[in-house]
């Protein structure tokens, strides 16, 4: 099976003068099927990390797969195109457009793909239904609460059937009980084909991905598998 | 490209959320093409009357006069003019001088005998010239032929005369009394013949010892063939001979007074083109600021697969619309606005149709000029920079 990111000694510096290696000499594969939790403080260059998966950014120097395509060689075009048929976002912001309804926002990530606007409908509201919104579908953003906002996001992840939904700190405005809901939605989006990858600092987050990478400093300090089972983090 | 359909979607999407500032924005091009509508709108029907008189008239009668010591053309000329493949109809006139003429018994004063003019003409002239009667009858033929004392009145000399509709009146020329047969209505193109009896030509040999030949031809010619006409008639007329007649366009003169006002239209044009310029200013203005407002929005976008140039055409294709929706309104306004001038000045409406069209097109170019700037911010936003990411 193909993995669904490879990274291989992948390294980020920002700045011209002053180099500030945000990423460096990453190795990381995530399979499909994987719930994997990207842990560690502010600065650790988790988000980078999470930018380079996400196509929004390039790696300085290594190599990055995403289902087996080297990014280093696309142009904006082909990584657009990556981006929207494979990955699905969701933002600790939520990032939904305000003038459009939740329907319109989950209709977004349809847009440009020739398909008719019936169809696009359609789509959308079955997203809506998965995440439990399907009466909410003609509310504006303002109209809804967090939870409901962070779940039309997740719709919005979810309606294209990406390979992958990488999720940043998706509980991190959320009150406990939005944040259970929306990280069971999370759980159940793991399939046999689809991974999902949060980048978070919540340890209840962490906790329920059964695996975990800490990073600290660019680098990958620890990657452990949860085994249930047992109850235990092994490495 | 099959995506414009939802490019448009998510354009007019982002311009009907934003009510007020999308109207803000549509009042630059909306005025600016009101403006230059109105300009040229106004300066045009100001003269429409002028061109619809100039229309109707035609601009294919040239006239024929002859110069020169004997003030006549050859006998001959009116066949030969009359050959002359573009001309459509002639009538013959000839000026007689030294009549006075009196109202019944009074002798009038000598100014107003010498404003006179005694002509003597073909029948065919009213048709010619495109005459019509005030009342009456024009000359025919059967006058012509029998030479008898009849005469038809210009507009002006039958005011003069106090002459009423049907009156039975008889005019004195130099003693001699002729019968008033017509009033002519005024001749636009030919404001002498206001001034004028007329009388037969066969009268004027009669009566005046006359030669009989004509000292200035009226000539109607083919529609559009008028200078090339005008330019071979005096050869047409002489057929190389003696004499150097002079023809002239009567039309010419009302064409120079139709004529619209080039500083008066240049200014407003100028000022309709400095609204545009301030509008399509505002335009990239607003928009520039749009686009950072909106700067979530373009990275959400981002993320879920739109590319730069799909993100930058959104916001072109946003200015676009401002631009099309502006200039149709503004088509609209500058429209009615010259309309209800000119139907309250009783004037001809006069809008070509090129002035909408140019209207629309400066709108939506200016519009577009205008979209580049942020259309172009737009595109290069880094998205992981406009997330916030972690």
């Amino acid at each position: 099976m193909t993995p669904v990111f490879e990274l291989d000694a992948v390294t980020r510096t920002y700045g011209e003068q002053v180099k500030v290696n945000a990423l460096d000499g990453v190795g990381l594969t995530i399979m499909p099927g994987e719930f994997c939790a990207i842990v560690g403080r502010s600065g650790s260059g988790k988000s980078t990390l999470l930018g380079l998966l996400g196509c929004l950014d390039r790696p300085t120097s290594g190599t990055l797969r995403v289902n087996g395509v080297d990014v280093a060689g696309l142009g904006d075009r082909e990584r657009s195109r990556l981006r929207g048929d494979l990955i699905g976002f969701v933002f600790q912001q939520f990032h939904l457009v305000p003038h459009l309804s939740a329907a319109g926002n989950v209709e977004t990530a349809l847009l440009y793909r020739g398909l008719e606007s019936a169809t696009r409908r359609r789509l959308a509201l079955a997203a809506l239904e998965r995440v439990g919104l399907a009466e909410r579908a003609h509310h504006r953003p303002t109209q809804l609460s967090g939870g409901e906002q962070q779940r039309v996001a997740l719709a919005r992840a979810l309606v294209t059937n990406p390979r992958v939904v990488l999720a940043d700190e998706p509980t991190g405005n959320l009150d406990t009980e939005n944040a259970a809901q929306v990280l069971e939605l999370l759980e159940s989006s793991v399939t046999r084909e689809a991974a999902v990858v949060v980048v978070t600092h919540d340890p209840a987050v962490a906790a329920r991905a059964a695996r975990r990478v800490e990073m600290l400093d660019g680098r990958i300090v620890a990657d452990r598998v949860s085994h249930a089972a047992i109850g235990a983090w092994v490495e | 490209m099959r995506h414009i359909r939802d490019l448009l979607g998510v354009a007019t999407a982002g311009l009907f959320a934003r009510k007020a500032r999308t109207a803000l924005i549509v009042a630059g091009p909306l005025l600016g093409v009101a403006a230059l509508m109105g300009v040229i709108g106004l300066t045009d029907s100001a003269k429409g009357d002028v061109q619809t008189t100039l229309q109707s008239l035609g601009t294919n009668l040239l006239v024929v006069n002859a110069s020169g010591q004997s003030q006549k053309l050859p006998s001959a000329s009116l066949d030969r003019v009359r050959h002359v493949k573009t001309v459509t109809s002639v009538a013959g006139a000839t000026s007689l001088s030294n009549i006075t003429v009196s109202d019944t018994d009074t002798v009038r004063s000598e100014e107003q005998a010498a404003a006179t003019q005694i002509r003597a003409v073909d029948p065919s002239l009213p048709s010619v010239v495109g005459a019509r009667m005030r009342w009456g009858r024009f000359l025919n033929s059967w006058d012509n032929d029998s030479g008898d004392r009849a005469v038809v009145i210009g507009a002006n000399l039958a005011q003069v005369y106090g002459l009423v509709p049907g009156e039975v009146r008889t005019i004195l020329l130099n003693g001699r009394p002729y019968a008033v047969v017509g009033v002519l209505q005024p001749v636009p193109l030919l404001s002498d013949l206001d001034n004028s009896v007329l009388i037969t030509r066969t009268a004027a040999v009669n009566d005046w010892s006359d030669d009989g030949t004509p000292s200035t031809l009226y000539v109607r010619v083919v529609e559009g063939t008028t200078q090339a006409t005008a330019s071979i008639l005096p050869t047409a007329v002489t057929y190389g001979g003696p004499g150097n007649p002079i023809v002239s366009v009567p039309s010419d003169l009302l064409s120079a007074s139709a004529k619209v006002d080039a500083t008066l239209r240049n200014t407003g044009l100028a000022m309709a083109a400095l609204a545009l310029l301030v509008g399509g200013l505002g335009i990239a203005n607003v928009m520039s600021i749009s686009v950072i407002q909106r700067q979530a929005e373009i990275g959400i976008r981002r993320a879920v697969g739109h590319s730069r140039f799909l993100i930058g055409a959104q916001f072109f294709a946003e200015a676009l619309f401002v631009g099309v929706i502006g200039g149709v309104l503004g088509i609209l306004s500058g429209a009615g606005f010259v309309a209800a001038v000119a139907l309250d000045r009783n004037w001809v409406l006069v809008i070509e149709p090129w002035v909408p069209a140019a209207g629309l097109a400066v709108a939506v170019s200016v519009a577009v000029i205008a979209g580049i700037y942020p259309a172009m911010k737009a595109a290069r936003l880094e998205p992981l920079a406009t997330l916030r990411l972690g």
